[in-house]
Formats: structure tokens, sequence, C-alpha cells
């Protein structure tokens, strides 16, 4: 297929549809016994950020026999020329329909795209449910942390790969190959790929409601499909594929750098986090292994940065090694280092003078509460001196920029905690008075951005159980701390917060069960999509979804649920249990902090899934 | 359940062909030659470009537009603000050298290149990022910036506007240490995606940069008539065209700077003063945002007349194109640069206001730059313009 220059010059970006990128994989499809569409649901420059797509994409490719292509949702005014036009839904790489592939995949990262997969569905004229998907038709299927609530897109979805895709996946594709060349029915693959480990096929488990409306069971139909998918993990990280170039864009996308990841899980165990639980256990990649792969990459990309992600950078056991080791050999090649995640309490000399060797960054600290209770109650374990001692540090060091994140509707939270995060902000500003005192020019350079997000209770967290503040309540939470903020004349703070009405959505989905997924359909068929954009978010339309589908969406969000409730993702065994999370909400009522795992193994059930003990412990 | 068939037989990637491009830099020397054409420039003019590092980090797209405001021509839209992706240095360039620069043997390379069908709808910022890392991955002894932002020492010479091709764009390259022209070019075309390459490269002597420098711009201008007109009828409009005593045109609208941005990195965020919510993510809009020198004889109408300096019209038959009744192609030299720029849209735009024309733009391909050199048009890889 050929996308016309009159399409192309029409809308806006017209490189997000083109392709050909530097390192782009071709391949002559002809030649291939697999055709992988990778679709990620949402625009090219948000996508190409994603890691999971780098490493998916080249790991699947490095097979002969299969072709991995990406695929993202055109924006708005593309979408437009394509519904007029009749063009389908296509692949970067050949521009070929995503119909006529073997898979679709999806990845998925967050709950708002959900519309968003809907919507590429139907541009590429597939039928959005899998029961109306008879045989011929590609098989759709989805993977990402939000997989592990698979329930509001089990209707949607052929299959859910759970757990980490570098593990799965050539399981899958070789099951294909030879059912393929089998000529068997789309329903004995379906029965076989159920029986690979990490797979979900929902349509071979039913689901039965209480009265109430909450889950009284989820039971394979047959007795030959698992009761519980268990997450499939890679044990040893250190070994694992990863690619030695990744594509490089001609556009600026959202994260435009190499990235480097440290290790998987996270030693930390904050109550809200849903990525520090299932991405459990931590593993590690080895600095010099990682040396390696970095040197690789900037030959490869000719890229100006690399960032050290993670879900918590500081805490990799050989990080000063390894910046170490970057910076004497990328300083050279003015290939600079960030580190986008360093906790409050792991800011040092040492990590900021690497940071600024080739660049200087910005700073970004997440105290995610403004009160020690509050911290506590959520397990962050950091302290106010901390956050302190780095921003003296960090101002010494001639930043003047700093981003504070925080949550409110945290579990307990007093409006007490709210102001609190006021006085902190001022207490930061009293430091940078102090570490510029007598420079009147100074003073006035300051800038403090205060972030709020909005807690959105999450499936596989010590707050599986909580209820969400309604939309009338964190608005006024909201508006009290600006009132605050305001009243302190604070003036070198700038406030941010993000909206509640999306924050309610995604808490809706996040814990959503299947009867959910109708009122997707239905909010996608009143034009709901890109309802991550703030622009395109429309409340009403949904408000109006949920009530042309008889569902409650408080049901979902702002229910707290009992300790003996059935969740509808119970199904789903992640590693950690749920008796353990149990014991941790307990905890956080009771303010009591959990050591993280480097210190003192809690026993989450993390470890079952390697084996052995994680961490040498 | 197990299918009948083979089992798989695993492979490795054929992917596109990306050569290795590690070895020693090539450093053939050659004393004597720059010699004296190096001036030392005022220390720390280079470093300025960490003051606006920062601007980079939020992620959002253009970040390269937040730091590129170092240009010192004042032209509006992209030009003035995107040219340079280094050099923040006010006599351009060569002569300010700097620290970086008094290593080896420093030298400077003027290159052409052209950008193709591939690479048409990349905005100049993006080429200049594309380069950016073609030079990184090439390992070429290119030189950088001082500060917390180092940026390669490339200047662009016009920007060219999304959509266009061209035969003749030109980038000045310096070195910190002497390479040969052509291994220069051997090196870096490796590097360079499809749709872009070097096709000649000259070392630059002269002080002026090629951005500075640049005075006009030729173009082909492939439109489409229904009129039924003949070549016959097109070529005696385009005559009188030319021979018109005013050519008036709207004055070209500034760029709304918030146009096509939008915060990407955090959808739905909303801020107190309104900053953080649809944040310019720069405009890739990609416009060669010029400013029209033409007398102004009403409020928003400017005369273009003294920008068109040749005007040319054949069929596209002409050039072995598919058969095309009413195709045309209208071969032009305009001003172009920052002390006047004609857009090939305005042009044609003028043409049918004047000669009652219907051309519609089909696509537009840049032949030349040129640079004035006491009042001649004169070829940006002359030995005058190189300083030689």
């Amino acid at each position: 297929m050929v996308i016309s220059d009159n399409i192309l010059s029409s809308v806006e970006k017209p490189a997000r549809y083109t392709g050909n990128e530097w390192n782009m994989v071709g391949k002559n499809p002809e030649t291939v016994d697999i055709r992988f569409a990778f679709c990620f649901p949402d625009v090219y420059e948000v996508g190409m950020s994603h890691m999971g797509l780098k490493i998916l994409y080249h790991l699947i490719n490095e097979r002969e026999d299969t072709y991995c292509e990406r695929v993202f949702a055109p924006w708005v005014d593309m979408e437009a020329k394509m519904r007029e036009n009749n063009i389908p839904l296509f692949s970067l790489e050949t521009k070929d329909p995503v119909k006529t592939f073997d898979f679709v995949g999806f990845t998925l990262q967050y709950e708002m795209s959900y519309t968003n997969i809907i919507n590429m569905l139907d541009l590429a004229g597939i039928p959005v449910r899998a029961e109306d998907r008879g045989e011929g038709w590609p098989f759709v299927c989805a993977g990402g942390p939000c997989a592990y609530n698979p329930e509001p897109l089990a209707e949607i979805m052929d299959f859910f790969v759970i757990g980490e895709g570098e593990e799965i996946i050539n399981e899958i594709l070789d099951l294909y190959k030879e059912w393929k060349k089998s000529g068997c029915s789309r329903e004995e693959f379906l029965g076989a790929v159920a029986l690979v480990d990490g797979v979900y096929v929902p349509r071979f488990y039913n689901v039965d409601y209480n009265p109430d409306g909450t889950v009284k069971e989820i039971r394979p139909s047959n007795g030959k499909f698992p009761e519980k998918i268990k997450k499939r993990i890679i044990r040893n990280y250190d070994d694992v594929y990863f690619p030695g170039k990744i594509i490089v864009p001609y556009i600026g996308i959202v994260h435009d750098r190499i990235m480097l990841e440290l290790f998987r899980g996270c030693i930390r165990g904050c109550r809200f986090c849903q990525a520090g639980f299932v991405y459990r256990p931590y593993r590690e990649r080895n600095c010099e292994n990682l040396t390696d792969i970095a040197e690789k990459l900037v030959d490869s990309t000719g890229y100006e940065e690399i960032s050290l992600t993670s879900l918590s950078t500081s805490d990799y056991s050989q990080l000063s090694r390894l910046t170490s080791a970057l910076t004497e050999k990328m300083g050279e090649r003015k290939v600079s280092l960030s580190f986008p995640s360093l906790r409050i309490d792991s800011f040092t000399l040492d990590l900021m003078k690497k940071a600024q060797e080739v660049r200087k960054s910005g700073l970004t600290f997440a105290p995610e509460a403004g009160t020690q209770r509050l911290r506590d109650v959520i397990n962050k374990g950091v302290r106010e001196e901390d956050l302190l001692n780095s921003v003296e540090l960090a101002f010494s060091g001639g930043w003047n920029n700093v981003k504070l994140y925080f949550m409110i509707g945290l579990p307990t939270e007093t409006y007490e905690d709210i102001e609190d995060i006021a006085d902190l902000g001022k207490k930061v500003v009293d430091v940078y008075a102090k570490v510029h005192a007598g420079d009147k020019g100074k003073a006035k350079s300051l800038n403090i951005t205060i972030s709020t997000s909005s807690f959105v209770p999450k499936p596989f967290t010590p707050f599986q159980w909580e209820p969400q503040d309604t939309i009338e309540i964190l608005e006024d939470k909201q508006k009290h701390l600006k009132n605050v903020i305001l009243s302190r004349r604070l003036k070198s703070i700038k406030y941010n917060w993000h909206d509640p009405e999306l924050s309610f959505m995604e808490a809706v989905f996040s814990r959503g069960d299947r009867r959910t997924g109708n009122v997707l359909v239905t909010a996608w068929r009143k034009g709901c999509k890109f309802d991550g954009w703030g622009e395109h978010f429309k409340f009403d339309r949904w408000m109006e979804a949920f009530e042309e589908r008889g569902i409650d969406p408080s049901f979902y969000a702002n229910r707290k649920r009992e300790y003996g409730e059935v969740f509808p993702w119970d199904h789903i065994d992640a590693g950690v249990r749920k008796d353990f999370l149990a014991l941790e909400n307990k905890k956080a009522y009771r303010g009591e902090t959990t050591p993280n795992c480097r210190m003192r193994c809690s026993g989450c059930g993390a470890a079952s899934l390697l084996g052995g003990a994680c961490l040498g412990v | 359940m197990v299918f009948k068939g083979e089992a798989d037989n695993r492979g490795k990637i054929n992917s596109n062909g990306n050569t290795d491009s590690e070895g020693n830099i090539d450093s053939k020397v050659k004393t004597g030659k720059q010699g004296k054409t190096w001036q030392t420039g005022k220390a720390g003019e280079t470093g300025n470009a960490g003051k606006t590092g920062n601007t980079g980090r939020t992620g959002k797209t253009g970040r390269m537009g937040k730091t590129g405001n170092g240009g010192r021509t004042g032209r509006i839209g992209m030009a003035g603000k995107a040219n340079m992706i280094g050099n923040k240095g006010k006599t351009g360039d060569a002569a300010n050298t700097g620290k970086a620069g008094n290593v080896d043997n420093p030298c400077s390379i003027r290159a052409r290149f052209t950008r193709g069908e591939e690479l048409k709808y990349i905005s100049h910022l993006d080429i200049a990022r594309a380069f950016q890392r073609a030079l990184r991955r090439s390992r070429v002894p290119i030189s950088y910036s001082e500060g917390f932002n180092p940026q390669p020492h490339v200047v662009f010479g016009l920007p060219l506007a999304v959509g266009v091709t061209s035969e003749a764009e030109y980038a000045d390259f310096r070195l910190y240490r002497y390479m040969e022209p052509g291994d220069f070019m051997e090196r870096l075309n490796i590097e360079l995606p499809q749709g872009l390459k070097l096709c000649e490269t000259k070392i630059k002597r002269s002080k002026e940069n090629i951005m500075a420098g640049i005075s006009f711009a030729s173009y082909k201008i492939y439109v489409h008539s229904s009129l039924g007109m003949g070549i016959g009828e097109a070529r005696k409009k385009a005559a009188e065209f030319i021979k018109l005593e005013t050519i008036m045109v709207p004055k070209e609208e500034k760029q709304g700077k918030e146009k096509r941005g939008r915060a990407l990195e955090n959808p739905g965020i909303h801020a107190e003063d309104n900053t953080g919510k649809n944040n310019t993510g720069g405009n890739y809009a990609g416009e060669e945002g010029g400013k029209n020198t033409g007398q102004s004889m009403e409020k928003n109408e400017v005369n273009i007349k003294s920008m068109v300096h040749k005007l040319d019209i054949e069929e596209r038959a002409a050039e072995g194109m598919e058969e095309d009744a009413g195709g045309f192609i209208i071969s032009a030299l305009v001003s172009a640069g920052s002390r006047g720029n004609l857009k090939p849209a305005a042009l044609v735009s003028a043409i049918n206001r004047y000669m009652k024309t219907d051309f519609q733009i089909m696509h537009v391909h840049r032949t030349g730059l040129f640079i004035e050199d006491t009042g001649k048009i004169t070829n940006p890889l002359s030995p005058r313009a190189l300083g030689y």
C-alpha cells in the first residue's frame, strides 16, 4: 500500500506514518511464515518511547521466520483522512493492512488507551470482539502491565500474555507455526496456546457474580486449562536478549534516548505502586554487561543521551561503578547520562557530578506525600531531611529548577497532609534562600513545580482493597492545596494537578471486571478515543456509556472492598500472594513500614517464580 | 496438543544493512594549509549553550527548537530559531574556534547534500538531528560546543520546508582534526539514512558561514493547471509576469507558536498558570519563515518584484515524466535567506493572481542555493565562496 503525498502533506507530522527510520528492520514479507503487528495504542511519539516495544520488536525479528512490524494509533487528523479514503490501519514497515497479519499484539501500558485499541481494530477492519473473529482473522493478543487485570478487555482479546514477553513470545510463535501448517481450526490454536504457561485465553474461563455485583468465581470451562495463570519471568536476567541496535526516529519523541534497563523489579514495596509488585522479583544486570550494551547502542544509534532506567535507579547495587565506567567511555563522545528515577535519599554529590559531566539536567523528586505519617502509610520510606539535604546539594550545584511529585487521595489522608505538601515546598524555598543568601539576583531564578496526581488503587498492590476519593473530594483537595500555596505567597512554586475525572476513569478500569468491557465499546462508539490526551477526553460521553450499559462506575472506583472479596483478577498469579498484600494493607493502617527486600525478605511470594530466593537471601 | 509439522529453525536476523563504523579515525594531517585562517574566538562564547540545556529535559517534542535560540539573523519562523545546532558565536563558524577547536589542526568542511523523497516529510530540525546522530555514529572528528549541552559545530544553509526535496542543501562542519573532505564524505554517507547524502565536500577557509551567506535559491515547482492552457500560452504568461513593475502578495502571517504543540509527557495535566497545558511541543510546520523586504504599498501586502530573478516554464512531459495534460514545471530563481526570502508557494500564488492562472503545486524541488559575491550569484562551493 502506498500512502499518497496528498494525504501525507495534509496531516501534521507526516513522519509519524512514513517509517524508514535508522535501524528499522526490513524483510521480505513473502519469505516469512509469520507476520506480527506490534501495536501501540497511542501516537508514534509515545509508542516509540516505549522500551518494551524496542526489545520485542528486535527480539521477534531475530527469527528468520517472522517479520515484526510496528503499528501506532494514527492521530485524529490522519484517522479522518484514512477513513475518508478507505485506507485501513497499516504497519510502518511495509504499509500492509494490519488485518493481513497473523498476530495483532497490543501492549497495555495505560488503562486510558483501551478505547484506542478498539478504534485501531475498527480502523484495521478487524472485528472488535473475539467471538466475531472466525477462521482467517488475525489472533489479537495483549500484554504489558495492564494485562495483570485483563478482564475489561476479555471479550476483545483472543489471548493475553501474562509476564515478561521475552520469555514467552517465541513459544507462542513456534506453536503458531506448527498450527498454521497443520490446518487445524482457530479454536484448536487457542486451546493449545491456553496451555502455554503465562497465556490466558479468556473465552475458556467463566465468571460468576454474587447478587451484590461482586465476583463469585472465575473458573476454567474445561479441566485441562489451569485454574491460575502464572506470570512468566526471565530467571536469569543477565543473559536475556537485549537488542544491539534500536530504531532511531526522525521526529522528536517523548523519550528520545537510549534507555538502559539496569534491573527488573523493585526492592521497595511502596504500597500504591503496581509496578513495584507485579515486576517482582528484583533481578539485576551486571555492570560490564550494561556497559557493553550501552557502547553498542551508542555505536549503532548515535544517540546523545543514555538514560539509566529502572523503577528506582539508585537501588542498583553497582551504580557507582556503572556510572563511572559510562562517564569515562561516553564523555569523549559527548553522550550524557540521565537518571530518571533517583530516590530522594540517594542523591549524592558523586551522582550529581556524573549527570553533570556532559549535560546538566533538571531534577525531579517524588516525596509522594506531605507528612512522615502518610509516607510511612504508603511505605515510601524517605524522610523530610532526605529531601532537604538533596535539594540543598542540588541548589549548591547550580540547579534552580526542581520538580516535586505528590499524590493526593491516599488512604488515611487528611487535609493536614495536604497542607504539609505546601509546607514542604516552603522548606525547599527556604533551603534555596539559605544556599544563595546574599545573592539577590539568584533569589528570583528559583522554579519549583509541585505536581499532584490522584491516587488510583491498582490490582496486586496492598491498596487494591481501597476506595478512591470521589471526584468532588479530589477537586476540593486540589483547591485546598492551591489556596494554601497562594495564601503563603510562595511565588516560586508552580502547582500542577491531574484531571480527577481522568483518574476516576483509570480507577474504574484498573479494577474493572469483564462487564466493564461493554462500556469501553459503547464509549468508543460515542467518540471516545485518545482519552489520555486532555483535549480528547470526553467525560460526559463516558458517563452516558456507563448509564446505557447499566454499570455504576463508583462501584469500581469508590468502593471499599472486604479482605475476603474475590477480585476479577484473582485467577492471575503475579507471584506476590494476596495474603501478603492484605498484611501490607493492615500494616499501612497501623503506619508500620516494611523493610526493603535487600534489608530483609518479607516473604511476598515472588521468589517462587525464581524457584529459589531472590537477592541471594 | 501437538500439531503436525516441523519444528522451527530459527536463524539470524537480516535487517537493513547498517555498516559497522568502528575503526580508527582517519588522521591524515596536512599542516600549513589552514594555518592562519583560524582565529581564536572569545573565550566562553561557545559555552552559553548550557543555559538553554534545561529546557530539553521535559521530554517534550521539539526540544531542539527551544535550545536553538542563538540564531543571530533575526529571521522569523524556523530559520532564525533552528538553523544552528551549535555555534552560538557572533562571528560565525570559522572564527569562533573557542577552546575545543584548538586541537590538532582543526578544519572546516563545506558539503552539498541532497534530500530525497524518503525524508521529505522531515522538518529542518529533524534533519539537523539526523546529522547529529550520523556524526556520532561515524566517529568523524566533529568539534562540539562547550558547556553542559554540547552541540556539534554544524551550520546549515537554508532550512527546507516539509515536503520539499532538494539536490543542493549545504552544511558547514567544523572538525577538531583535519580530515580529507572525500574521506569525510565517505564516512558520513555510510551513516546517513536513505534520503540524505553528501555529494560534494570541500575545505572551507572563509570565515563566512553558509547560513549567513545564502542569498538566492532556485526551485523546480511542479504545478498543475486545469485551464487547458498550452505551453506557448504558459510561457507567454511567465514572460509577462517577470516584466511586471510591482508584484504584490499578502504579507505572511507569523506562524502561531502554539499551533501544533501539546504536552506529550503528562497528558491530562492542568497547570496553575496554564503553561503546562498545551505546552508547545515545537512547531513542525517546517516553513522557511522569511522576511519580505519588498516595499509595502498597502498595509498587509508587500512587493516581491525585486525577489524574483528568473522565471521559466516548461511542460512536465519535458522531463520524461508521465503524460500529464496541464502539468508544468516552473523553474525559478528567487531571493532566499535572511535578507529576504520568497517561498515557492508565495511565488505561485502571485503568478496565479496576476496571470489569472490556476496553478496548483504538486511538488517542489530545490535545485540550488547561492551566495552573493560582489553582486554576482555564486555557488557556495566555488573557490571564492570557500575563501581560496
